[in-house]
Formats: structure tokens, sequence, C-alpha cells
């Protein structure tokens, strides 16, 4: 009878992406506000193009997770959201970068 | 969706562009309102009549071009950076201050200050080109 195999240890660096950041649209919305220090609402659209719906619901996840913060104004009547990453979220979003360089093979 | 790595690299530089690209754009709306203020204010207020008119269709000029500038996507939203938007808040006073002091010595009925308005239409543009420059250096 052969002894019980002891849990496999992951080592390729892919486990240590964040699943939060690596998925199409959350990932587009980060690099764009790693990129812009702010944007507003309709810029992460109009770049990412996808509907309201989706973009809403992508960034109520990562501001759950405390990597994206909102702020809503009014310039005159009309209202403008905008969107920036915490230093949680640039922190996070500097080290998902690094797992990637690490992946392909570059220096980052 | 399964996103390969090479797949997110790809996503990232392709948004990095798209922010470069309106930085860019930001920068050089910036750069010819702020090269274009000096000698307007100049020719306005300084100069003949002549000289007046000629500044006057130079600024339209220069509003039909940034109204006719291609539009692109996230055009229609937009970025924000707080010292850009700081330098250009300071860019409208001092755009508008040839126009304020020289009217206000007018007012006073001083007419010997001459320089004091000749020095402020060449400060005028200074936080604008400042805050363009840096944007289009930033964005290479």
């Amino acid at each position: 009878m052969s002894a019980a195999r002891p849990p496999q240890e992951h080592t390729h660096p892919r486990h240590d992406l964040d699943d939060l950041i690596h998925a199409p649209v959350r990932l587009s919305i980060m690099a764009t506000l790693a990129a812009a220090e702010q944007a507003d609402f309709r810029f992460l659209k109009e770049t990412i193009e996808v509907s309201d719906s989706l973009l809403s619901k992508h960034l109520l996840a990562l501001e759950e997770a405390g990597y994206v913060n909102a702020t809503k104004a009014f310039e005159g009547k009309r209202p403008r959201t905008w969107l920036s990453l915490t230093d949680e979220g640039r922190a996070a979003f500097t080290r998902y970068m690094d797992v990637l360089h690490q992946i392909i093979g570059k220096p980052s | 969706m399964e996103l390969s790595a090479g797949a997110a690299l790809d996503e990232v530089r392709r948004v990095e562009e798209e922010v470069r690209k309106t930085r860019r754009s930001y920068g050089a709306v910036l750069l010819a309102l702020g090269l274009a203020s000096g000698p307007y204010w100049g020719a306005m207020l300084l100069g003949p009549d002549w000289a007046g008119y000629v500044a006057g269709a130079g600024w339209i000029a220069l509003l039909i071009w940034l109204l006719a500038r291609p539009r692109r996507s996230g055009l229609g939203g937009r970025i924000n950076t707080p010292w850009v938007s700081r330098l250009a808040l300071l860019g409208g006073v001092t755009f508008l201050a040839p126009m304020v002091v020289a009217t206000g010595l007018k007012i006073a009925g001083v007419e010997s200050a001459n320089w004091l308005v000749a020095s402020l239409c060449l400060v005028s543009g200074l936080p604008m080109i400042y805050a363009g420059w840096r944007l289009r250096r930033a964005s290479r």
C-alpha cells in the first residue's frame, strides 16, 4: 500500500496571478487606471468598449476589494464619476505585472 | 474566458497607448493655447488696430482647429491628472490677467504702465505651455 502523497506545491508563477485582476474587463480597468491617474466612467467605457452595466459590475467588484476608488462630482448639472486606483490597488497591479513578466520570461 | 499572459500584456499595452494618445492630444491643446495667448493679448492690447483684427482672426482659427480635430475613442470621456488641472486653472488666471489689468489701468487713467501689460502678456501662456510640454514629454 502506498503512502498518501503530500499536497503538491505550486511553483509556476501563474498561480501567483491575482484572480481578481486576471479577467479581461477588470484587467483593462486596472491597466487604464494605472496609466491615467484618474479617469471618468465614460473614458473607461469607450476605451474598454463595454456596456455601462458590465463596466459597473466589474467596477463594483474592484471597489469592494479596495482596489478602486470612485468619486462622484457634478460639473454644472451633469454628474461625473471619477475613478482611480487606491494605494492597495496600485500595489496589487504592480505585483500582477511582475508576475506576468515572470511568466513571459521578461524582466519587469 | 481564459486570458493568456501574452494577451494580458497586449491589453495592458493597448490601454496604455490609449491613455498616452489622450494625454498627447490634451498636451497639444494646452501648448497651442499657451503659445497663442501671449501674441494674442500683445496684439489686442498693445498693437495697432490691424494687429487686433489679425489676432482675433487667428484666435478664431485656433478654436476651429481645436473643434475640428479628429475624434477618437475615449475622447468623449476624460482623464485627469491633478497637477495638470492645477496648472490649467493657473493658466486660466494668467490668461485673463493682461485683459483685467489693462482694463483696470484704463479705468484708472494710468497710461504709463504698458510695460506691466506687456510683461503679463509674456507670462500669460507660461502655465499652459509648461503643462502641455510636460504632458507630451511624459506621453512619449
